[in-house]
């Protein structure tokens, strides 16, 4: 029956050549030549190039300054949602249509200014200095930055859940007696966590393998724990020798890592469908 | 024992500005020419030089992706107390920021001499020939190498260079890439993994 | 749509106790705040600090050869990219929606590979086939022998559409497909029983539901396109060349001179100002497709 209908509608063959076609051209292959281009070693090889010190060092840094910025999107990204949501207030609809300027600003421009804004000759970074807190050339610049490039994603995920869920669901759970942070913890919160985890993932998804905005607010020092993993690949490039090999096959553990974070989001939005089924 | 500008650099709660050798060539002839300092005052042994070495970039508060990038780092972002520099770069940022800065000229530093060539097969691709023999013969012009000297890089010209001599420092001690044995083998010897400069400084 | 049109109420602002209010006024303030310090204070840091010293400078910068190399190929690598990969949204939307087949979910997870992978990675990838030993590199090799051509796909402008491609692969299709979802495949199939060829029905049929989203999955791609840093930086190396505006941002950033460094935010205010008109249009679409949706309700 349904491979019948299928066929009423024109264009099967055709939309799926073009769409494998491409895909595999400008993706697929590409990206398999990372694949193939990490085989030009031993294991052995392989081993020892993404469990060099500064590697690990790398791999930390990025996975816990985007795990920290991705948590702090959560929090100032639900808020942000939910008052654009709910509230009214002067300036709202500036805010809603400017909330995903971080996306559509370059992340290299978005990468000076904030290392100027938080060095220590820019005013925010000079606030920072009095309470003993470095920003540029510091985890805490990494953070700012991916803080920044992340939140939209948080945002985006947030607001549609909350305009479906409907104002008149918290209120009956308060004219049944329950205080407010219990509404929230128990009709609210449970609501939002798909979303809550979607945004989370993607912002971190970014945030990991993140480049342009870092580049210039990290202080780049394997010592101090402020080189990313994206760097070390740029690194092996642009180093003397331009070692391929090893830019691959740090990709490669990278990629692994994308990889596993989009196989989370995919299952937990299909627990959420299913769930809503 | 005489103490040199570069011993200066290992005092504790200096910030030094150098970039990367993994990634900049800059950075790479800053760290042979600290090197090249360590082994004539440690007379060869190597492991005081890596200990000399490994106490220097334990220093190092910034390693930016290039020479340049340090430079802003360095002077428009006021991070470190130190930047080890291009001598070009230093004399452009103090004509720049008159008084604000104080170029410390070491005893013993190392001449950068970036080679300029035509390529016969891209010439012939482009044919340009002629325009880029004339370009490489008038860098050696009396006019040119004056030029040269303006920007504050050293003429190779002997005499011009003579000229200069209130604007460069002619006593300081300069070893080449020669006493390495050449790019490839420095490179071999100290950056590539694993090699000298991952061993000193994550020690 | 608000919320108090669906459920026929009034939002919660008319509240019954002050209570609710004071944390309203802590949460909206927290809000702004964040908003202020993260968004609006970097906008306006741009602007300063590109008109810093002076009008003069700031538009010898902006018209200086480099800058205008760099914003045609920005503009270039953009428009490239918004084509293609419109193209791809497309069939693949018209794939996606119109069929049912197996490997669906396989595919729209390929799809949204770019969404998660570093574009550093995007770069390296393009080096790795196209570049010195490249997987594909004896193919361009022949072709260019073969042919008497020059191509070069990496290093070269070839290179920078690439890798703008890669990394804004998914943007058109996203939009597209929950606005071709939603459509259903009713009024094609009524079109293709009456004998309609595929592209008459897409042009007669289709186009006309999902014209707003899919203008707001280009304005989403082009924003992306013209910001795109790490991966383009991997295959560009000549500067008033193949540099793209955000890399001239940095080769002016890195250069170290004082006026170099004004010159970088001044074109980095071009960068802002294409974002903003991006932003706007993006308003615009939503707005419309909000509309068209509203309209198709009633």
């Amino acid at each position: 029956m349904r491979k019948k209908q299928n066929r009423v509608i024109p264009g099967f063959g055709l939309t799926m050549g073009i769409t494998v076609t491409t895909l595999s051209l400008l993706i697929l292959l590409p990206l398999a030549s990372v694949l193939i281009r990490s085989f030009d070693q031993t294991p052995a090889e392989f081993w020892q190039t993404i469990t060099r010190s500064n590697v690990i060092g790398a791999f930390r840094t990025s996975i816990l300054c985007a795990l920290l910025a991705a948590a702090i999107n959560c929090v100032f990204g639900l808020i942000l949602a939910w008052i654009l949501v709910r509230y009214d207030f002067p300036g709202k609809r500036l805010m809603d249509g400017m909330i995903e300027l971080p996306f559509a600003l370059p992340t290299a421009v978005a990468g000076i200014t904030l290392t100027k804004m938080y060095s220590d000759q820019g005013v925010l970074g000079q606030a920072l200095n009095r309470i003993g807190i470095q920003g540029s050339y510091t985890r805490v610049g990494l953070v700012i930055a991916l803080v920044f490039l992340g939140f939209p994603f948080v945002v985006r995920s947030f607001n549609p859940v909350l305009q479906k869920l409907p104002p008149s669901c918290d209120d009956a759970a308060l004219t049944l007696g329950a205080s407010k942070s219990f509404t929230f913890r128990h009709v609210i919160l449970p609501e939002l966590t798909p979303a809550l985890l979607t945004g989370f993932g993607l912002a971190l998804a970014r945030g990991i393998g993140e480049y342009g905005s870092v580049t210039y607010i990290s202080g780049n020092s394997a010592k101090n724990g402020t080189q990313v993993v994206s760097y070390v690949i740029m690194q092996k490039l642009n180093s003397g020798s331009a070692d391929y090999v090893g830019a691959a096959s740090i990709a490669l553990v990278l990629l692994a890592i994308s990889f596993l974070l989009m196989f989370f989001l995919n299952l937990v939005q299909w627990l959420a469908a299913r769930r809503t089924r | 024992m005489v103490t040199s500008p570069w011993d200066d650099l290992l005092k504790e709660g200096v910030d030094i500005i150098t970039p990367d050798p993994k990634s900049s060539g800059g950075a790479c002839w800053n760290f042979l020419a600290a090197w090249y300092y360590a082994d004539q005052q440690y007379g060869g042994n190597e492991a005081q030089i890596k200990e000399f070495m490994s106490a220097l970039y334990a220093n190092v508060l910034v390693m930016d992706s290039g020479a340049r990038g340090a430079t802003t780092t360095f002077v428009e972002n006021g991070q470190g107390d130190v930047l080890i520099a291009w001598e070009n770069e230093a004399l452009q940022t103090m004509a720049d920021y008159p008084g604000e800065y104080e170029i410390i000229t070491p005893s013993v530093s190392i001449l950068a001499e970036p080679s300029v060539a035509v390529v016969d097969e891209n010439v012939a691709d482009h044919g340009t020939a002629d325009v880029a023999q004339a370009y490489l013969e008038y860098l050696y012009t009396d006019e040119a190498q004056r030029l040269i000297g303006e920007y504050y890089y050293r003429p190779s010209n002997e005499e011009i260079l003579s000229e200069f001599s209130d604007v460069f420092d002619l006593d300081v001690e300069l070893c080449t890439i020669d006493d390495f044995g050449g790019w490839d083998e420095a490179y071999e010897t100290f950056f590539q993994d694993d090699a000298i400069f991952d061993e000193i400084y994550n020690n | 749509m608000k919320p108090e049109d669906e459920y026929g109420m009034k939002p919660k602002k008319s509240g019954k106790t002050t209570r609710p209010s004071a944390v309203q006024i802590a949460l909206i303030l927290i809000g702004v705040l964040f908003f202020a310090l993260m968004l609006v204070w970097p906008l306006i840091e741009v602007l300063y600090r590109a008109l810093k010293d002076g009008w003069e400078l700031y538009w010898s910068a902006v018209t200086a050869e480099n800058t205008l190399s760099a914003l045609r190929v920005t503009l270039l690598a953009a428009v490239i990219a918004l084509l293609v990969n419109t193209f791809f949204a497309l069939a693949a939307s018209w794939l996606m929606t119109k069929f049912d087949f197996r490997g669906k979910s396989l595919l729209t997870t390929l799809i949204d590979i770019p969404f998660s992978v570093s574009p550093v990675i995007a770069g390296l990838a393009f080096i790795m086939m196209f570049g010195r030993n490249g997987l594909a590199t004896p193919v361009v090799n022949w072709i260019n022998d073969t042919f008497g051509t020059d191509i070069s796909l990496v290093f070269s402008i070839p290179g920078v559409v690439l890798a703008t491609i890669f990394v804004t692969f998914p943007y058109v299709l996203r939009e597209l497909l929950p606005a071709m979802n939603l459509q259903g495949r009713a009024e094609e199939e009524a079109a293709a029983m009456l004998g309609a060829g595929g592209l008459t029905i897409f042009r007669r049929v289709t186009l006309s539901h999902i014209k707003w989203p899919l203008i707001y999955g280009m304005v989403l791609c082009a924003a992306r396109a013209f910001g795109e840093f790490g991966a383009v930086y991997a295959v560009s190396k000549a500067r008033g060349k193949t540099f793209t505006l955000p890399l001239e941002v940095d080769a002016l950033y890195m250069s170290g001179g004082a006026e170099a460094i004004t010159q970088a935010f001044a074109v980095s205010s071009i960068l802002v100002l294409l974002a903003l008109i991006m932003l706007i249009l993006k308003n615009i679409a939503e707005w419309r497709a909000g509309k068209s949706e509203e309209q198709e309700k009633a």
